[in-house]
């Protein structure tokens, strides 16, 4: 190991700890209650998965197609995505791909570029043929252009970022998905000597090598341990005296 | 003598940036270079010392009335400033015996930072590899040379052949570094970092005896000061041309330089009349803001309590801030939401909360990076982050923190050195703020829907246990 390797596994990262109840309340909150709330490193995922999806996705589909709940979309795709139901699927690539020219607001850019990863977490619960094959798809930069997107990002001055940084995300969506059908994917856009379709990858997005690297690392991970698992392994220990 | 307050910086990395407002006012003092560069924080106004009948007194905010902070025998002349332990408060240096000697916050006694035969007179003083410390500068033979935080053996960082008496130092492209200018044959030239090769910024007939040094747009750039003509003018950045901010038939002999009022931007001060005045910004009327008979000479600015008049029990903590090019965030907005980390920290609204006396303030202004592209996507694009200077990193988009999630607002090594967040809900700003400096210092999660460390955030999520403060005060 790596004097940095080393440094890095020194560093415990601070992510949520299982809060599998709500103190406060004494009892679980209901999906409402629970995608509204801000969650400092994202929603939680066995916290997620535990709602029952035949409940919960009609739900939040619905509230996905509210304008109102807009603040709260992206918890809701991150949600949607951990609760793993294939019902999911199409709502959130038409969230995904529709909207007008003008820029987003942060939720908006935020919630509609984690769909991506979202169709990573439904991959990795059912399996999903057609999420997996947007996933894949989405590995080109260009398939943005041809998906013909027209919302703008508040974070990139040209459609050709926002296109990077979108396929950068769906490459994280394969890694999340825990899927050999996703590693071999991504395999294949690391390997030497380059495809043609790693090469044009490579070409558009030269440090996509890092993102590849570590997003295969956690396809092995999710596939070997399980979601939950991965998510587990990076708790902070609570310090003596606390809760 | 006055016990050290606990400051709360720990293993932070402090602030560089304040060089830039700070470094010429002692050069004024002094009627010759920079030779000492005090460290503000943009929260207080500056202070006012003098050194006189064996005591070290300090006006803070230079509205205040004389404090005694220490004793000491060693002459005012003898003095330069510096923060050398990167706490945001300025430390007094000197140099006795072939020892460099610093008293840390001007309260603490005389330790022996390095040893060093080179004369007092050839030193200056600026934050050139960007730690927030304040490094040591010479130049001889041909080389300059830096001792990294005073503590640091002399480094070759330059071969050039001015000496300290030509070069004067500021932060003209705002990345947090000091540079060195100087100007010759009607040019006025920068070397960046003190590393770079000497680049023209502008043209002009004025030499280095006739300039000031200041930020009097509050852009984190410093901009060149002149007086002729019965005018002050402002070069901004040292790269624009000259305009004029005010009437005043002062010289700059005549002048000095600080933030006094806390805007960000250098304010011009002078002493006639048994009366310290100030000109906001040096664009404002004259203010009257003290009545002493201690005049320029006699006198020193810097920041050496952080604040005004905060007891010692408060631990102060100075953060740098910066944020991606294309995220937003600017001073005000900055102090609101460290204003609002500091009441949520500070406010005992429950049984099970404790006052933790923690303040969080910003130290000089935000600055821009570039690294990255606003997205935090991998392990390696976090670490990146994590070195860059400071201690608030704002990006637009993280995705990565230990492992890959979506919609993350604020992500931190535990016992690290800085945070990284996005900005989000204005109302809970400060706590996401309070939350990652919580995890900073070494705090994990609590799962108790009132607490800072809490994994999600509301208006409710504002207390803090006994534990927990300790560990924000470290």
């Amino acid at each position: 190991m790596s004097g940095g390797q080393r440094a890095l596994a020194g560093i415990l990262f601070a992510i949520i700890l299982a809060v599998t109840v709500d103190p406060a309340a004494g009892q679980a909150p209901d999906i409402r209650t629970f995608v509204h709330r801000i969650y400092i490193e994202g929603v939680p995922y066995e916290e997620a998965a535990r709602f029952d999806p035949a409940a919960s996705v009609p739900i939040l589909l619905d509230m996905l197609a509210d304008p109102k709940e807009a603040d709260y979309w992206p918890n809701i795709v991150v949600t949607l995505g951990m609760l793993g139901d294939e019902r999911a699927v199409d709502p959130l690539i038409q969230f995904l791909q529709q909207g007008a020219t003008a820029p987003l607001s942060h939720p908006q850019y935020i919630a509609k570029s984690s769909v991506v990863m979202a169709l990573g977490y439904i991959v990795n619960k059912s399996g999903s043929e057609k999420a997996l094959q947007f996933l894949v798809e989405s590995t080109d930069p260009e398939v943005w252009t041809r998906r013909d997107i027209k919302w703008s990002s508040p974070y990139h001055s040209t459609e050709v970022e926002r296109n990077r940084q979108l396929t950068i995300m769906s490459v994280l969506g394969l890694g999340l998905s825990g899927d050999p059908r996703a590693a071999r994917v991504l395999r294949s856009l690391r390997q030497a000597p380059a495809t043609p379709q790693a090469k044009n990858l490579r070409a558009q997005i030269p440090d996509v090598g890092d993102v590849l690297k570590d997003a295969l690392q956690a396809n092995q991970k999710i596939a070997k341990t399980g979601m939950a698992d991965y998510y587990r392994q990076r708790f902070p220990k609570p310090l003596p005296g606390t809760k | 003598m006055r016990s050290m307050p606990a400051v709360a910086c720990g293993a932070f990395f402090p602030t560089p940036r304040e060089f830039k407002s700070v470094v010429w006012p002692l050069a004024l003092f002094l009627g010759f270079l920079a030779t000492g560069s005090v460290p503000r924080d943009a929260y207080s106004g500056e202070d006012v010392f003098s050194a006189s009948g064996g005591k070290w007194r300090v006006s803070y905010g230079g509205a205040g009335t004389w404090q005694v902070i220490n004793t000491s025998n060693v002459a005012l002349s003898d003095l330069r400033f510096g923060d050398f332990d990167g706490n945001c408060r300025a430390d007094v240096f000197t140099s006795s015996g072939g020892k460099w000697l610093v008293s840390y916050n001007g309260t603490g006694l005389w330790q022996v930072l390095n040893t060093s035969s080179v004369a007092l007179s050839n030193l200056r003083f600026g934050d050139f590899d960007g730690d927030g410390k304040t490094d040591v500068f010479t130049a001889s033979g041909g080389k300059w040379r830096i001792s990294s935080g005073g503590t640091g053996s002399w480094q070759v960082i330059n071969n050039s052949s001015l000496g300290v008496s030509d070069l004067r130092f500021g932060d003209f492209n705002g990345d947090g570094k000091t540079d060195v200018f100087a100007a010759w044959g009607g040019k006025w030239r920068v070397s960046f970092g003190g590393t770079g090769n000497w680049q023209v910024i502008n043209n002009s007939s004025l030499g280095v005896a006739d300039l000031r040094f200041g930020d009097f747009d509050g852009d984190g750039k410093t901009d060149v000061f002149a007086a002729w003509g019965g005018k002050w003018r402002v070069s901004l950045g040292g790269t624009g041309n000259w305009q004029v901010i005010n009437n005043s038939s002062f010289g700059v002999p005549d002048l000095r330089f600080g933030d006094f009022d806390g805007d960000g931007k250098t304010d011009v001060f002078a002493a006639w009349g048994g009366k310290w005045r100030i000109s906001s910004g040096g664009t404002s009327n004259w203010k009257v803001i003290n009545t002493s008979n201690v005049g320029l000479s006699d006198l020193r600015l810097g920041d050496f309590n952080g604040l005004s008049s905060d007891s010692d029990a408060i631990a102060h903590s100075c953060m740098r801030i910066s944020r991606f090019t294309t995220a937003s965030l600017d001073n005000a907005t900055a102090d609101a939401i460290l204003a609002s980390a500091s009441s949520v920290l500070q406010t005992k609204d429950g049984p099970d909360d404790v006052a933790c006396p923690v303040k969080l303030t910003r130290a000089g202004n935000v600055t821009v990076f570039a690294t990255g592209g606003g997205s935090v996507n991998t392990a390696a694009q976090f670490n990146a982050l994590i070195a860059l200077p400071g201690h608030v990193k704002v990006v637009n988009q993280i995705n990565w923190c230990g492992t890959f999630q979506p919609g993350i607002i604020g992500c931190s090594p535990v016992g690290g050195n800085s945070q990284v967040v996005v900005r989000y809900t204005a109302n809970e700003e400060g706590i996401l703020w309070a939350h990652e400096y919580g995890h900073t210092r070494g705090l994990g999660h609590r799962n108790d829907t009132n607490a800072v460390m809490n994994p999600f955030i509301g208006i409710t999520e504002t207390r803090v246990n006994s534990a927990e403060c300790a560990a924000f005060r470290k």
